[in-house]
């Protein structure tokens, strides 16, 4: 027995020592929700927390934080709610910044407080030297130029209920409507008027809506504009100056009569059966020394010296040609000669039919005569004006009964376009 | 290149005096038995002076 008490109580010993308080874990003691460690870890909630336990609710005050809005939260027992702590942030130094602020000098003061350190020994002077410039607007007092002038592109007086005027003094000392002394100033009609020395009053001219040149009749120094002029000047030839000028011919005009300068080779012409403006026509008189090919049949040329020579006139579309073939020597047993057209001479129209080669077109009139030209011969010519052999140009072709020819006159008369 | 003129005066050849040439056109033979030369040698010769653009010119008959 005494051996199974022995035994209960150490047993009970070794129960006992079970209950003997023990140091905390490593990482600290924990409790439901909470946690002591190298923090404190707090009831955590997500949003506005909520008192679960009924003890002492009413006593107790308690802390929880929101994780889910980072908000920490406090719990008042008398007013039995929660509330967000607040402050420590950016606004809770407004009222400390607003009254630091305040503290500084307004910038509106600074002229003031400065006052006092600005130099004012020169400014009567400067003050004087402004009051010598001419004021640009505003002016309160007079400003005396002295014996300059003012230059500007207009001058303008412009017055107040009728004051507007311009005081011409003769010299500095004349008061105003006394001495040699004249206002000009224009009434509320725009009439222009002035008061002299004696205080009379005029009109030197009433407004006028057009231009007027202005000027002093006499020594009344009355101005009188343009048309009080006119009646001093002598208009008397005026109408007939008018009339004559009206029967002149305007250079308008001259167009349509076309005498001016014409083409080349033209002649003014109406070639229709009723009136009409004149055309350009085709007209031309030259003359020359004949400088053609001459080609003779026969045995002996004419020989020595020449004095060949034409001459051709163009009315329209007739062409009329002379050429004279003149030697100083005779042929012998000629029977024909040939000559091409002068150069410049028109180009000659081929009548149907008459375009081959040598066919003769417009007939031609010629003489023969012997070198000394006293000696008409007596053999017939005849001759043509006619195609060349190669037909790509003309030549006159005078044939003859054999003769000594010294001289050839040939006349042809052909149309042309 | 030859050809056949009317005689002349050598020395008073200007542009003035009258300057003939045979015209020779179609003939084969040489130019010294044309017949202008053959018939009438006193009045026509050969030559190779340049033609004056001014020349006239003569078919022989």
């Amino acid at each position: 027995m005494r051996k199974l008490i022995l035994f209960l109580l150490i047993c009970i010993s070794a129960k006992v020592n079970a209950q003997v308080y023990q140091e905390m874990p490593q990482y600290g003691y924990r409790a439901n929700r909470m946690a002591f460690d190298s923090t404190l870890q707090i009831p955590t909630v997500c949003g506005v927390p909520t008192i679960k336990s009924v003890v002492k609710y009413t006593k107790n005050g308690a802390i929880a934080y929101d994780s889910c809005n980072a908000v920490f939260y406090t719990y008042n027992p008398k007013t039995l709610t929660w509330t967000a702590v607040s402050g420590g942030g950016g606004s809770t130094d407004t009222t400390s910044l607003s009254n630091r602020i305040n503290l500084k000098v307004n910038i509106s003061d600074t002229s003031n407080m400065l006052t006092k350190y600005l130099r004012k020994t020169d400014t009567a002077s400067l003050s004087n030297r402004i009051n010598l410039k001419v004021p640009y607007t505003g002016a309160t007092q007079d400003v005396d130029l002295g014996a300059f002038k003012i230059s500007a592109q207009s001058f303008q007086v412009e017055g107040t209920n009728g004051l507007g005027h311009i005081h011409f003094k003769h010299q500095n000392s004349d008061a105003t409507a006394t001495g040699q002394s004249t206002v000009l100033y224009a009434n509320s009609n725009g009439d222009l008027k002035y008061k002299n020395a004696g205080n009379y009053y005029s009109t030197l001219k009433t407004q006028q809506t057009a231009d007027r040149v202005y000027t002093f009749q006499n020594k009344s120094y009355t101005l009188a504009d343009s048309s009080d002029l006119s009646a001093k000047l002598n208009t008397a030839d005026t109408s007939s100056l008018s009339n004559r000028i009206n029967l002149k011919l305007n250079i308008a005009d001259t167009s349509l009569l076309q005498s001016k300068s014409i083409s080349s080779y033209t002649i003014l012409a109406n070639n229709t059966s009723a009136a009409a403006n004149a055309t350009a026509q085709a007209f031309r008189d030259t003359s020359g020394t004949y400088t053609g090919t001459i080609t003779w049949t026969g045995v002996t040329a004419p020989s020595g010296a020449t004095n060949h020579s034409y001459r051709l006139t163009q009315v329209g579309k007739c062409v009329t040609l002379h050429i004279a073939l003149v030697f100083a020597t005779n042929g012998a047993s000629l029977t024909a000669v040939q000559m091409t057209l002068p150069t410049g001479a028109p180009t000659p129209i081929q009548p149907t039919g008459l375009t081959a080669s040598i066919t003769n077109m417009y007939p031609v009139s010629s003489q023969l005569v012997n070198s000394i030209n006293q000696l008409i011969l007596g053999s017939a010519s005849r001759g043509f004006l006619r195609n060349n052999t190669a037909a790509n140009g003309f030549e006159i072709f005078v044939t003859f009964s054999t003769a000594a020819v010294g001289q050839v006159g040939v006349i042809a008369q052909y149309w042309t376009n | 290149m030859e050809y056949i003129r009317q005689k002349i005066d050598v020395t008073n050849k200007t542009n003035q005096i009258a300057y003939t040439v045979v015209d020779t056109t179609g003939w084969a033979l040489p130019l010294n038995e044309h017949p202008s030369i053959v018939e009438h040698p006193e009045i026509f010769e050969i030559s190779e002076d340049q033609i004056p653009v001014n020349a006239q010119y003569l078919k022989y008959i």
